[in-house]
């Protein structure tokens, strides 16, 4: 703990470390590095779908003869990329690293605590991220290629080695990686939540947590209860695949052989695997709300609108997302009187998301706004959080979805709420709290650029494709020139190939805005945004402990910004109250 | 267009690497710790940015929203698809006000209260009524519209009446079978213990006897084969793997043989329900031919993996599922030609796309009107998965009786 005397090599310092924001960092870095690799496959991918069967030397120097024979992405490798893609993004990226980072970061801060509850499960829980992250890149590079049946990896085409190729030895290691992720994850989980039960300072109530805690905090207990969910579909999966049971299989036919294992059926695979899904889509979500919601207080200069609104929204929506899974499922033949269930649930949920988006556009009104780049990204943020739930209303209503499940429509929606919106608010989260991480301001000019670049990028990436889908062209296709009536949609995907890469370009300032200010960026001071919360009231620099003395105590909520009665803008958590003041809300 | 795309790309390119290299010389006029992070006039130039930004975006999206329209499916060929149809103009347009009215906000308040020095935010932490109105206004309006939505999707999933026709189609990597239920109108039993040469499984009598010869030839073989690589493998060959295929297989034979006797014994017990078999027709060349104004009712068996019927011009579409049987039903009522007229008439266009011998396009013009019905596969499957299409041709009831009566009956 704190001012304990102990030696730090620089193994212990850096490497197996336990400090809670040594540990974030790792998360931040493995997850950028994760990222690039995602978005780099994107890019080979979407350059099949723009000039579909035209060679490209520079896919076979990636690639080779066997995955991109004469510059042609072959059909299997298309799949793999796809599936590895959407892999690395949904739970390495959004998942891993966004909590990883953030919850680590911000949760002893905010609460006022010297580290995490467990410092050593903190460390176990980065070192199992990163040991199922090498595993899962590492099944990139087998000879038969790593699994490549989607990221929802349904059985029997991921069961069955005949199947494809992907789902030999490579999706063996899908597996294997993901158990360990799941264990990371859990191990993560269990620590958030042990640490914002238990070590919140003096004053700091629930209802006087940031948001961003009580993101973190619902996140943690999602990932707690549906994890292990997936837990046992994987392992009922690899059971399936090694030991001859037959979980998920009946009836098959393939290798023109009948198999012998009857009795099991796919549809539970899928019904384990959304049970986890949908409240999955949450897991990414929710921190990045929480991170959007602090910074759009802090550079409005006003109180968040609504924070007890907020705070029952948000348990509304984690309540909520454990009865909508089925709604990724109407298509399955699953009996219709469940559609109707699932998409009343399903509609439901939309309820206390449209609560948050009124609240923020009320944060915003008649604020005073500083717009640096970090509030930038959150208002983008907000915006792909209203344009993606909108076509939600779409999917989530039965009768529709028959005719837009697995089109591109639903590409556009998820990538626009979740992958966009998640990427959006780890923005604006890296950008706002990199004082708190090194010290040091990103250059403004270089966030400005890139925001912009990247919101263009991504509309002009993710709005086309809705019409795409609403000319019934299906998802994961490896070409959509083989159907006629696909012709007419298809000179849109050249322009949509054409935004992804230079928005993937565009990248390129982050990581050199963000690698050298680490280095060489302008000293910050202890509280750039003249911000409320905890973490701006500790010294610059990494101390052991957090605060140097005892730990500060909270006399009020986060929000007050702008207060009447004070003549700054903001007043601290750590301010005591006024004779007479009532604490903000 | 692709060179100008690809050049649009490149100046892209270009402003952010020159930015890179101006950024440096920035960082070393900023040094100083004192002033404020952000300058002013920065927020002021992406104020303006999120306003601009704002009326593009609007004014992109609706061009999309009315260039490309004839570019999306026509109205429904399928009695239920009106339905879809008016649901998802109801749903669009609610979705699409919300949109532009909460976007809007959103870009016009980030311009409008952009940053002025000395000037306080509005004290305005939460206001009950506000709060009430903004949950229960979205609540009622979705509570109405799910209301609507679950009538439309029961209307459709549990039809009232009784088919006219059944036909199934059975999914295999990478290709659909279909099997008409012949004149008694039932499709008679099968299983995955047939397929082989009987590509869909019709389980009659002689086809399982024949089954169970073939299961016997073929372990026949795997016997001799492993004897075989026993010996090898004594002679110190590498052949374990091999040698498992072969074990794997046999009892993959012998397992079926069992499931045939016992198909066999239920056989003798209800042989109605085999024998319906013998009138099924079955199809494999890819184009089906339906009856307008007769309700269908598909079923759906998948060989190895799961695959989805997609029709999208019917709005209709259901997965296919090793093990399982699903079904969706539905009512064609447009021939191909009226539906190609109807297209017209929407103003709806595709590319009449001509290819040579190796399937190079030659030429492709805009034309008017609908490239006719197709069965797609909506569920990723494998590598051809992009490419499992099935024709479907809607004709007068009397051309279809003189179709169905000209094919070939399953014995
Ligand atoms: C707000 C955060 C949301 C996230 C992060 C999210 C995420 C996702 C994801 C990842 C999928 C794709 C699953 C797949 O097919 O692989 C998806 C599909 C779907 N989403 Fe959302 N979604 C969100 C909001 C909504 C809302 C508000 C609704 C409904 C009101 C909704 C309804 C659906 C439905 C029904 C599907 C399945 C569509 C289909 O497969 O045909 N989503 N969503
Ligand atoms: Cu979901
Ligand atoms: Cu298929």
């Amino acid at each position: 703990m704190g001012g304990a005397h102990h030696h730090e090599t620089f193994i212990s310092k850096y490497i197996f470390s336990m400090d809670h924001k040594i540990i974030g960092k790792q998360f931040l870095i493995t997850a950028i590095i994760m990222a690039v690799i995602g978005m780099g496959m994107s890019i080979l991918f979407r350059i099949q779908l723009a000039w579909p069967g035209e060679g490209f030397a520079f896919l076979n120097f990636f690639l080779g003869d066997k995955w991109a024979p004469e510059g042609v992405l072959d059909p299997n490798m298309y799949l793999a990329l796809v599936t590895i893609h959407g892999t690395i993004i949904v739970f390495f990226v959004l998942t891993g690293g966004l909590s990883g980072t953030f919850s680590n970061l911000l949760i002893p801060y905010q609460i006022g605590a010297r580290d995490m509850a467990s410092g050593f499960l903190n460390m176990l829980s980065y070192w199992l991220f990163f040991v199922s992250s090498v595993i899962m890149i590492w099944s990139c590079f087998i000879e038969t290629g790593p699994a490549s049946g989607g990221w929802t990896v349904y059985p029997p085409l991921s069961a069955l080695e005949k199947a494809m190729p992907g789902s030999g030895l490579g999706m063996t290691l899908w597996l294997v990686s993901m158990t360990v992720f799941i264990a990371s994850s859990l191990i993560g989980s269990l620590n958030y939540i042990a640490t914002v039960i238990n070590l919140r300072t003096k004053g700091m109530t629930m209802v006087r947590l940031p948001l961003t805690i009580w993101c973190f905090f619902v996140t943690a207990i999602l990932g707690v209860l549906s994890f292990p969910v997936l837990l046992s579909a994987a392992l009922l999966l690899m059971f399936d695949r090694m030991l001859g049971t037959s979980f998920y299989l009946d009836s098959i036919f393939i290798g023109g052989e009948p198999l012998a294992a009857t009795g099991g059926s796919p549809i539970l695979y899928e019904h384990l695997f959304w049970f986890l899904g949908h409240p999955e889509v949450y897991i990414i979500l929710l921190p990045a709300l929480g991170l959007v919601s602090e910074v759009v207080a802090t550079n409005s200069r006003k109180p968040i609108f609504g924070y007890r609104a907020m705070i029952l929204s948000i348990l509304a929506i984690a309540f909520l997302s454990f009865i909508v899974w089925g709604h990724h499922m109407f298509m399955t033949g699953m009996s219709p009187f469940l559609g109707t269930v699932f998409t009343f649930t399903t509609l439901l949920i939309a309820i206390p998301s449209a609560v948050k988006v009124f609240n923020y556009l009320a944060t915003l009104w008649k604020g005073n706004l500083r717009l640096t780049p970090a509030m930038l990204f959150a208002l983008g943020m907000v915006s792909l959080f209203i344009s993606g739930g909108l076509t939600g209303i779409v999917l989530g209503d039965s009768a529709l979805d028959i005719n837009v499940h697995d089109t591109y429509f639903v590409v556009a929606h998820f990538h626009i709420v979740m992958g966009a919106g998640a990427i959006f608010g780890m923005f604006a989260g890296v950008y706002h709290w990199f004082p708190r991480l090194y010290g040091r301001l990103m250059i403004p000019k270089l966030g400005y650029l890139h925001f912009w670049v990247t919101f263009v990028g991504v509309y002009g990436v993710f709005m086309p494709m809705h019409f795409i889908g609403l000319a019934g062209v299906p998802r994961r296709y490896y070409s959509n020139v083989e159907f006629e009536m696909f012709q007419d949609v298809q000179f849109i995907n050249p322009i949509i190939t054409a935004f992804a890469i230079a928005s993937a370009i565009g990248q390129l300032l982050f990581i050199f805005n963000f690698f050298y200010c680490i280095f060489k960026g302008r000293k910050s001071g202890q509280n750039p945004w003249k911000s409320n919360s905890l973490e701006w009231t500790a010294p610059v620099g990494r101390i052991h402990g957090n605060w140097v003395g005892p730990l500060p105590t909270v006399y009020r909520w986060p929000y007050d910004y702008s207060k009447p009665g004070y003549e700054e803008d903001y007043v601290p958590q750590n301010v005591p109250l006024k004779e007479g003041e009532h604490d903000g809300h | 267009m692709e060179l100008l795309l690809i050049l649009f790309a490149v100046l892209l390119v270009g402003v952010a690497l020159s930015k890179v290299l101006k950024a440096k010389e920035l960082i070393d006029g900023l040094k100083g710790v004192d002033e404020e992070p952000i300058s002013n006039s920065e927020i002021k130039t992406n104020a303006l940015g999120l306003l601009i930004f704002g009326f593009v975006f609007f004014a992109l999206l609706i061009a999309q929203i009315v260039g490309w329209d004839k570019f999306l499916l026509p109205s429904a060929a399928s009695v239920h698809g009106a339905e879809i149809d008016t649901l998802m103009e109801v749903t669009m347009i609610l979705i699409l006000s919300v949109f532009f009215i909460t976007q809007g906000l959103l870009f016009w308040f980030g311009f409008k209260y952009y940053f002025k020095p000395g000037v306080k935010g509005f004290w305005f932490p939460h206001d009950n009524r506000l709060e009430m109105a903004w949950t229960i206004v979205p609540a009622t309006v979705l509570i109405l519209l799910v209301t609507y939505g679950m009538s439309t999707w029961d209307n459709i999933m549990n039809p009232k009446n009784e088919p006219d026709l059944n036909i199934e189609f059975v999914s295999e990597q990478f290709k659909w079978t279909a099997r008409y239920a012949g004149v008694d109108q039932t499709l008679g039993e099968a299983s995955f213990a047939l397929y082989g040469s009987n590509a869909v499984g019709v389980a009659t009598k002689d086809a399982m006897i024949k089954r169970i010869g073939e299961c016997q030839l073929s372990i026949k073989g795997f016997v001799a084969d492993s004897v075989r690589l026993e010996k090898l493998i004594e002679e110190g060959w590498n052949k374990d793997d091999k040698l498992d295929d072969v074990e794997s297989s046999l009892k993959n034979y012998r397992a079926n043989i069992v499931r045939l006797n016992r198909m066999l014994d239920h056989y003798a017990k209800f042989p109605a329900k085999y024998d319906a078999g013998k009138d099924d027709i079955v199809i494999n060349n890819n184009v089906v031919k339906i009856p307008k104004g007769k309700t269908i009712k598909f079923q759906f068996r998948s060989k190895d993996v799961i695959h989805s019927a997609y029709f999208p011009h019917f709005r209709a579409q259901i997965n296919s599922v090793p093990g399982m049987k699903t079904e969706f039903t539905f009512t064609p009522k447009e021939t191909n030609a009226e539906f190609n007229e109807k297209a017209i008439k929407e103003g709806k266009v595709y590319l009449k796309t001509v290819r040579d011998e190796d399937k190079n396009i030659i030429s492709q013009v805009e034309t008017p009107g609908s490239t006719g019905f197709i069965l797609l596969c909506n569920k990723i499957c494998g590598a051809s998965h992009y490419n499992m299409k099935v024709y479907i041709e809607v004709v007068e009831e009397k051309e279809y009786d003189k179709w169905i009566a000209s094919q070939k009956t399953f014995e």
